[in-house]
């Protein structure tokens, strides 16, 4: 009969349809850009590394593990109230449009592509599909349009260029730009997506800290200063986490918090130089998954400032071993540091700066040619942490060399205050994480793009800043590398800063927990971690 | 009427000096609850935020619209970037500080038997034992010997374990076994301050001529001790556990950090460290109404203990 390789056809093509349906979602491949003229700006992306079994062992599923996290700053369930950053705390939840990488290569995520206009004036999303929220609602177009609206409603950084955001269809939208920036990618990498439904049935205060995100573990309970609880999600649309739970404890004591992983009670923990190094001793697995740069700000903006003379601030780079330093009072963690870049690895990094190494003799000569023979006398605003012991250093290798320090300490409120209102002498301070989006960091700890809001008693050549406005308008990886690269050589050569340590990010494992994080990713990807039966 | 009135006189100077005092401490509270991430806000916003909060006002006027708020129960939202209501981040803490507190409170009082045993056997061995221990507990600090306890007990012997806090109503052998030894750590010292007070108070009395009369009449020693020289000898003890009533509410941030305890020694510290002054000033507020009722509580235990204290 006719009818009957029609028929065939149809069901040929309907089973397919229906196949294509119930196929897992997939990675969005990697595309070489090559942009004709007139068309949108190709994404940039890396291929996300897919879940790897360690050699000879098999993920196990079950269990619950227990990780010390740091007590939320921020309502969890809010991502426009918080600051960009990632929250590990909320990562088993919550999850971004996308995430950078340590070379600024851009990971897809809940955003499978962005295209951006030839002249930069919007950027679409594409939203994969099939993502459930953890109370059933769908992520849409709507929804994320009514999570940035939200974020842009509040000001938060990396929003100053837009102008509006439409929806074009249930899983594309559009953000409309006066102009291109690079901390705009801030928003999709640093900021969670969160389900509208929720917020607007539980209202506000209730939602804030509760959060319903797509993420591989849904919210069960927070309890302020003890502990956050995860269940799995069993409607992730992702590969399914081996996990039954997590477990955020809160430690106000580093002790305790040694103590609880010796124990047994905790997995994992992220214990600081000393306790790390006390750990390793004992045979725990002790790991380093990022830096964070420490740097000295000279007063040199100051009329009169010492620090105004380049050969002081080269001086008091000269003076002060660093690698003693990270050697000793870091227990070998974290690195010492001659450019704003802490490792080879991360974006900017410039292989031909040979660094400021300790030469104090050198120092002392500089000092003399600076008009200081019999030394100078100089303030180090710090301010109250673990690692104080490093102040009391610096303070030491300085004097050697002829520069009598007097060490201020403040509160870290008090601290970020007189950064934006005024300092004397060198300021010391963390420069945020390395690895990630490098750019927004140094955005925010190095250059702040608003006038007086950085570091004001410190002046930055006008190189500098003028890469920096370049960078932020660069989308090409090769250009921003290129960029990168110079403005740490600007940095080295002008020493308008002086780089001081990277301390390391650590944490320490009880044996049995695998695939806490992924190489070269500095983000968590809490579906990934399982723990052996052992620890069940 | 007249103490309550007194009591009522305190608190409020207590809540004046603490309002004074947080706002004359360095840092300004607006930088506090704005953040770091603040490049996007101009001038006109930040002030915008000073206004919206109340901060651009007199001091005498934030100090009224705060005891305004207090009294209709408002406490107002921390600063920190939580935002969270400060009468619920109190009363969380509140029933955790005052169960351990409590409890601390009411095993201290072995320290007053072991006063008593150790001026009855005076330059005895009892005596010895007791005043040795009472000077190592008033001298070793709680948040060492909580890691002592917390290194020998809950790491190496596991008896009990290291840290938490779990409430009585929901699992009562865990919450038992969680309090064992903070509780100890924080009646440690009131124990070694009520035996070496009540000691030094009992060997005062002991020598009174009316302790005399009392052996000289052939009463026993249990009714000599216990009646005429315990009872007498009570008072500088009574007073000594009624300034540590406050601890009930004010908590012990050594003991609850070293211990991981939720509770509002905690709070406290936390909220000076980062100058959420509403969260300071609602935390020494309770403090002071413990103190207030402590030394009301003190007067009327002093008052029934002593007759001629009463009638004055």
């Amino acid at each position: 009969m006719k009818k009957s390789p029609f028929v065939l056809s149809a069901g040929m093509i309907v089973a397919g349809l229906l196949l294509a349906g119930c196929a897992k979602p997939s990675e969005q491949p990697t595309a070489t850009p090559t942009t004709p003229a007139g068309s949108p700006v190709p994404t940039r992306t890396a291929t996300p590394t897919p879940r790897a079994s360690p050699a000879g062992l098999q993920p196990e599923y079950g269990g619950i593990l227990k990780i010390s996290m740091d007590k939320p700053s921020d309502p969890i369930g809010a991502p426009w109230q918080h600051r960009a950053g990632t929250v590990t705390g909320t990562a088993p939840a919550l999850e971004y449009l996308y995430r950078i990488g340590a070379k600024g290569e851009i990971v897809p995520w809940l955003a499978t592509k962005w295209e951006f206009a030839p002249d930069y004036k919007w950027v679409t999303y594409q939203l994969r599909r099939g993502i459930k929220f953890h109370d059933g609602t769908s992520l849409n177009a709507q929804t994320v349009k009514w999570n940035l609206e939200r974020i842009w409603k509040a000001k938060r950084n990396g929003t100053e260029t837009w102008t509006s955001i439409d929806v074009v269809d249930d899983f594309t939208l559009r953000v409309n730009l006066s102009s291109y920036d690079w901390t705009m990618h801030t928003i999709s990498a640093e900021y969670y997506v969160v389900s509208q439904t929720w917020y607007e049935k539980m209202g506000e205060q209730a939602a804030s800290w509760h959060p319903i995100g797509t993420g591989p573990f849904k919210f069960v309970s927070y309890k302020d200063d003890v502990a956050i609880d995860y269940q799995r999600f069993d409607g992730y649309w992702g590969q399914k986490p081996y996990l039954d739970g997590i477990k955020g404890l809160y430690f106000a004591d580093p002790t305790t918090e040694a103590a609880a992983l010796q124990s047994g009670t905790v997995h994992i923990i992220f214990p600081n130089e000393k306790y790390a190094n006390d750990l390793r001793t004992l045979g725990y697995r002790v790991e380093e998954t990022g830096y964070s740069s420490t740097v000295l700000f000279p007063d040199s903006a100051n009329a009169g400032s010492v620090y105004a003379d380049q050969k002081v601030r080269e001086a008091v780079e000269y003076a002060i071993d660093k690698e003693a330093i990270v050697k000793t009072l870091m227990y070998g963690f974290g690195r010492a540091i001659y450019q704003p870049v802490a490792h080879p690895d991360f974006f900017g990094y410039n292989t031909a700066i040979a660094g400021r190494k300790y030469d104090p003799a050198k120092a002392k000569q500089l000092l003399a040619q600076a008009g200081y023979p019999n030394g100078l006398k100089t303030k180090l605003n710090s301010y109250d942490r673990a690692d104080r012991k490093i102040d009391a250093a610096i303070q030491d290798y300085l004097r050697r060399a002829g520069i009598e320090v007097q060490i201020d300490v403040n509160t870290w409120t008090k601290h970020t205050e007189i950064r934006r209102t005024g300092y004397t002498g060198l300021f010391l301070m963390a420069g945020g994480q390395e690895g990630g989006d490098v750019i927004s960091n140094w955005n925010r700890h190095l250059s702040w793009t608003k006038p007086g809001m950085g570091h004001v008693s410190t002046k930055r050549p006008a190189e500098w800043d003028s890469l920096f406005q370049k960078l932020l308008v660069t989308y090409d990886e090769k250009t921003q590398s290129e960029i990168g690269k110079r403005m740490s050589m600007v940095a080295y050569e002008t020493v308008w800063a002086i780089p001081f340590y990277a301390s390391a990010y650590l944490n320490a494992q009880i044996a049995g927990v695998h695939d806490y994080r992924e190489e070269g990713k500095y983000w968590w990807d809490s579906g990934r971690v399982w723990l052996e039966k052992k620890l069940h | 009427m007249r103490r309550l009135a007194q009591a009522l006189v305190v608190i409020v100077i207590v809540s004046m000096l603490v309002f004074i005092l947080m706002r004359v401490v360095p840092g300004d509270p607006l930088y506090v609850y704005l953040g770091d991430d603040i490049s996007f806000l101009t001038a006109k916003d930040i002030e915008a935020v000073r206004h919206e909060l109340g901060l651009d006002k007199s001091l005498a006027m934030q100090y009224v619209d705060w005891m305004q708020d207090m009294l209709h129960g408002d406490f107002g939202y921390s600063i920190r970037r939580t935002r969270r209501a400060v009468m619920d981040m109190i009363t969380e803490r509140v029933p955790v500080t005052f169960h351990l507190g409590l409890l601390a409170f009411l095993i201290s009082f072995i320290g007053i038997p072991m006063g008593v045993v150790a001026a009855v056997k005076r330059a005895k061995w009892w005596d010895t034992i007791v005043t040795v221990a009472a000077n190592i507990g008033i001298a070793m600090p709680s948040f060492w010997l909580g890691i002592l306890l917390m290194y020998a007990v809950g790491l190496k012997l596991k008896l009990l374990p290291l840290y938490g806090y779990t409430s009585p109503f929901i699992d009562f052998s865990m919450s038992t076994r969680q309090i064992i030894m903070p509780v100890f750590v924080l009646a440690s010292t009131g124990i070694a301050a009520s035996a070496r007070q009540t000691r030094s108070a009992m060997l005062e009395v002991i020598h009174q001529d009316y302790t005399r009369t009392a052996w000289s009449k052939g009463l026993r020693e249990r009714t000599v001790v216990i009646r005429h020289v315990l009872k007498n000898g009570l008072l500088p003890v009574i007073t000594l556990k009624g300034m540590t009533f406050r601890n009930l509410l004010g908590g012990s941030v050594l003991v609850e950090t070293v211990f991981n305890i939720p509770g509002m020694g905690r709070l406290a510290a936390e909220a000076v460290i980062a100058k959420d002054y509403l969260v300071v000033q609602a935390v020494i507020l309770l403090i002071a109404v413990a103190v207030v009722l402590g030394n009301l509580l003190t007067d009327l235990v002093q008052g029934w203990l002593d007759p001629r204290i009463r009638f004055q």
